[in-house]
């Protein structure tokens, strides 16, 4: 049904109504109402399917908080400065990765099997409550970087916005987590973490490549990797879902990060250097840095993986070669994504300290 | 292949024995290995590298075995060769190789440029960490033990917290007991040490700017951060999307401009609470777990109106004027910030959703705002939690928080004014229709609406200790918010 402009001529002009302009509704303006209607699938009613046909603009000059596809107005004041390009900020598979991830939220609190937990050997619960210590103020910072680069994104690439708040949220569920794993049988919170330097370089990234590049596939890559061992580190089966259900929210920030690498690398191939430059950066510090005179970046964190995952501290030797075990596979997984990215050649480039880790390439 | 002899040594684990066979290494060689004190798990790893031979374990075993019997470490030649070119002295490769590094593996680190500085500290960690600092030394578990540092285990925080989970499973408030339930005024540390833990020196600043509890805190903050987990709901299967039927041309658009309104109100949503979380240091996790979840509404509510605006043949309609995004932008303290955003500006959606539940046209339209009201009833209760908390401490900044409020206001004033879209869209949805009476129903409803908004608005501000606001309230805004004109609408 379309509006007629006698309707719209006389309602403008009658004169007990309120005074409307109703130049909005107007049909010759272009922006009719047509008969397309898009219908739930099988996933329920998915970014993708209203999205479908509907193009994403390779440039934007929107400065204002326009949705995309929304009509601008004249006048509006500027809202902030955004990047520009498609490129700078995004992924691929954000619309998948976002409505994956609020179908997949879970509660720490309902969730975690707690009455699992048996009071554990001092060691093995000191060791727990350590690598909890850690992980519950790695996952702060986590939280914090996406938040600090979303008033920085277009609102022309919204998908991109939409991701990063998810992220911020199972962020927010993993910090409390370990949080609550540490609280919860018979220990505490123990010593700060030592990640200090190379978590200030999330902070410090000047870009949101550099930022995704450092957090989504560097660190968030090793936490991953480390949840996907978690069965050399747990003792029960509230330990296992956390790892498990954390490492299914990571892998999510991770395929975010991968993707987004990827696209960078494709659409702006000028930039490979820069992108191997900030990987060079953040595999001194992040890395066993022992460059930087320490005998490792995290001891602490290493001798708790090496009690738990040797089962004792009377296991040292079990305990360092699971150690050396997740390392590898860290270091293995880091390779691979940056094959997935397009970045093969970090192979040859890598920190030789984290090199060493690594397996001959598959052929 | 024949039975093998049996020599003496240590059993062999039935998983190890598998990997032996798995890769054609007789499993005397396996048992030697053992006997030379290298972990089960070690030797299942270096069996199950690709390339590993026989001839090749069996050459590193004896070298081993003759390292063990107070033999003199042998440098290959082609080891000794590559050692002098990248000046590596011998005594670190033979320490590479007493702790079992191949020769080959010694090379490609070299040609790789792993410095003997570097490798030198990588070799006396892995030494310390494996007991084994002097040749010879026996590799006894309590050799192993003092190998670590350990000073991480006796750091003086409390322990022996055992919280159970309770009716509301184990909820984040609940571990607020003993010193960790003791939320300090000022937090002192710049760092992301979380609350209870022990700091360490040397540890970099952030870059927070928030340290004071009374300028974030809001008593409610670990429920509503609880609540907002269990309430959670999902755009694309809880809302009955089928149920949507196409509408009037009119109606259809009026609807999308709404849902346009909200798409920009949950982006500006999203960023303003996005920037402001790195702000705030750690020592309050409570209030960043809480704003995460708002965060994550912010996501929400943006699909679930993109979605509805998209899904009916209709689209996006016009932005806003966007005078009022920049009150809340331009905010300069968190404080600011939550009042303009989550009591005035949720106030005022607050009661467009509520118009919008009352016009539904559709199960799905009245689910999604069903939700969101829910949603926003949070956020409301966060920014009112704190402005309460900010006002008790803070007596002398009173007339501050007034300041704010009266920008706002204006600024809210403004923008709407300049809206007529809006206007007209919630005309037509109030009244049903472009015909004269549904315009002139659709026009007292909505003047209905405006002052339940701002009477809850007022409302609310009383329940968070700003009684006086009433008198303060912006000259456009004072109408609504006088007594009583007859409800004709609802
Ligand atoms: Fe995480
Ligand atoms: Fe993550």
């Amino acid at each position: 049904m379309a509006i007629s402009p006698d309707v719209l001529e006389k309602l403008t002009t009658e004169e007990d109504l309120p005074e409307l302009d109703l130049s909005w509704l107007n049909p010759q303006d272009g922006h009719k109402v047509t008969a397309t209607r898009v219908r739930p699938g099988r996933r329920g009613l998915t970014l993708d399917e209203v999205e479908a046909g509907r193009e994403v603009p390779e440039h934007s000059i929107n400065y204002s908080l326009r949705p995309r596809d929304a009509r601008g107005r004249d006048n509006v004041p500027r809202a902030g400065m955004y990047y520009p390009s498609k490129s700078d900020t995004w992924s691929e598979n954000s619309r998948l990765l976002y409505e994956e991830a609020v179908q997949r939220q879970w509660s720490s609190a309902t969730d975690i099997p707690w009455n699992t937990i048996e009071p554990l050997p001092d060691d093995l619960e000191r060791a727990m409550c350590q690598l909890c210590t850690f992980l519950t103020e790695v996952e702060f910072i986590a939280g914090d970087a996406p938040g600090q680069w979303l008033p920085k994104i277009n609102p022309d690439y919204y998908e991109t916005k939409l991701f990063l708040l998810t992220q911020i949220m199972d962020e927010a569920r993993h910090l409390d987590v370990f949080r609550k794993r540490a609280l919860a049988n018979g220990g505490g919170l123990l010593s700060e973490g030592q990640s200090g330097p190379a978590l200030r370089s999330i902070l410090d990234a000047k870009d949101f490549t550099e930022m995704s590049a450092i957090m989504h596939v560097f660190a968030e890559g090793f936490v991953q990797s480390l949840f996907r061992t978690g069965e050399y580190i747990s003792q029960n089966e509230a330990e296992k879902t956390i790892y498990r259900l954390c490492a299914q929210d990571e892998s999510r920030h991770l395929g975010f990060g991968v993707m987004h690498l990827k696209y960078v690398v494709e659409s702006q191939p000028w930039r490979r250097e820069e992108l191997h430059h900030y990987l060079d950066q953040v595999e001194g510090p992040l890395s066993l840095d022992i460059q930087f005179g320490t005998s490792a970046a995290t001891p602490f964190f290493d001798e708790a993986i090496i009690i738990l995952a040797g089962g004792g501290r009377k296991n040292i030797d079990v305990g360092v070669q699971r150690l050396l075990a997740v390392r590898r596979r860290q270091i293995n997984e880091y390779m691979h994504r940056l094959d997935v990215a397009g970045l093969p050649e970090r192979r040859d480039r890598m920190n030789v300290v984290l090199k060493a880790f690594l397996d001959p390439p598959a052929n | 292949m024949a039975q093998e002899p049996q020599t003496q040594g240590p059993d062999i684990p039935e998983d190890l024995v598998k990997i032996a066979q798995d890769n054609n290494i007789p499993l005397d060689l396996v048992r030697r290995a053992l006997a030379l004190g290298f972990p089960a798990e070690a030797v299942k790893q270096q069996l199950a590298m690709p390339g590993v031979t026989a001839e090749a374990a069996e050459q590193f075993i004896s070298q081993q075995e003759a390292m063990r019997a107070g033999g003199e470490v042998v440098i290959p030649d082609d080891l000794a060769e590559a050692a002098k070119k990248h000046d590596w002295p011998d005594e670190l490769v033979k320490r590479g190789l007493r702790l079992g590094a191949t020769a080959e593996m010694l090379i490609s680190q070299m040609d790789a440029g792993l410095r003997p500085d570097q490798a030198e500290r990588f070799i006396t960690q892995q030494e310390r960490l494996r007991g084994a600092a002097q040749p010879g030394a026996a590799r006894s578990a309590e050799a192993g033990e003092q190998a670590l540092d350990l000073s991480w285990m006796k750091v003086p925080t409390e322990w022996g917290i055992r919280v159970r989970p309770g009716k509301k499973g184990l909820t984040v408030g609940a571990l607020n007991v003993g010193t960790y339930g003791d939320i300090p005024d000022y937090w002192p540390y710049q760092t992301e040490m979380p609350r209870g833990a022990y700091p360490i020196p040397g540890v970099p600043a952030m870059g927070y700017t928030i340290y004071e509890k009374a300028e974030l805190w809001s008593d409610n903050a670990a429920d509503l951060y609880e609540e907002a987990i269990q309430r959670r709901w999902r755009p694309a299967t809880d809302i009955p999307w089928e149920s949507i039927e196409p509408l009037p041309d009119e109606i259809e658009r009026a609807m999308c401009q709404l849902c346009t309104f909200f798409c920009e109100k949950a982006l500006l949503a999203g960023d303003t609470v996005g920037k402001w979380l790195p702000e705030m240091s750690y020592g309050y996790h409570e209030v960043k777990l809480y704003l995460a979840t708002a965060e994550f509404d912010a996501a929400r509510h943006f699909e679930v109106f993109r979605k509805r605006a998209l899904c009916n043949g209709g689209g996006m309609g016009i932005q806003s004027p966007g005078y009022f995004h920049r009150a809340i932008i331009d905010a300069r303290a968190w404080t600011e910030t939550s009042a303009v955003l989550h009591i005035l500006s949720n106030s005022f959606l607050m009661g467009l959703y509520q118009l919008g539940e009352y016009v539904a046209h559709s199960e799905a339209e009245s689910n999604i705002f069903r939700l969101c009201i829910q949603d926003t009833a949070r956020q409301l209760a966060f920014g009112l939690g704190h402005l309460k908390y900010f006002l008790i401490r803070k007596h002398d900044r009173r007339e501050e928080v007034h300041t704010y409020f009266n920008k706002a206001e204006a600024v809210m004033v403004y923008d709407d004014e300049n809206d007529n879209v809006l206007r007209e869209a919630l005309i037509i949805l109030l009244g049903g229709g472009l015909i004269k009476e549904q315009i002139l129903d659709g026009y007292r409803k909505l003047e209905y609406f405006k002052r339940r908004w701002v009477r809850d608005y007022l409302a609310r501000l009383e329940s968070a200790g700003l009684p006086e606001r009433r008198e303060r309230l912006h000259y456009s805004l004072k109408k609504y918010a006088e007594e009583p004109v007859a409800a004709q609408a609802a």
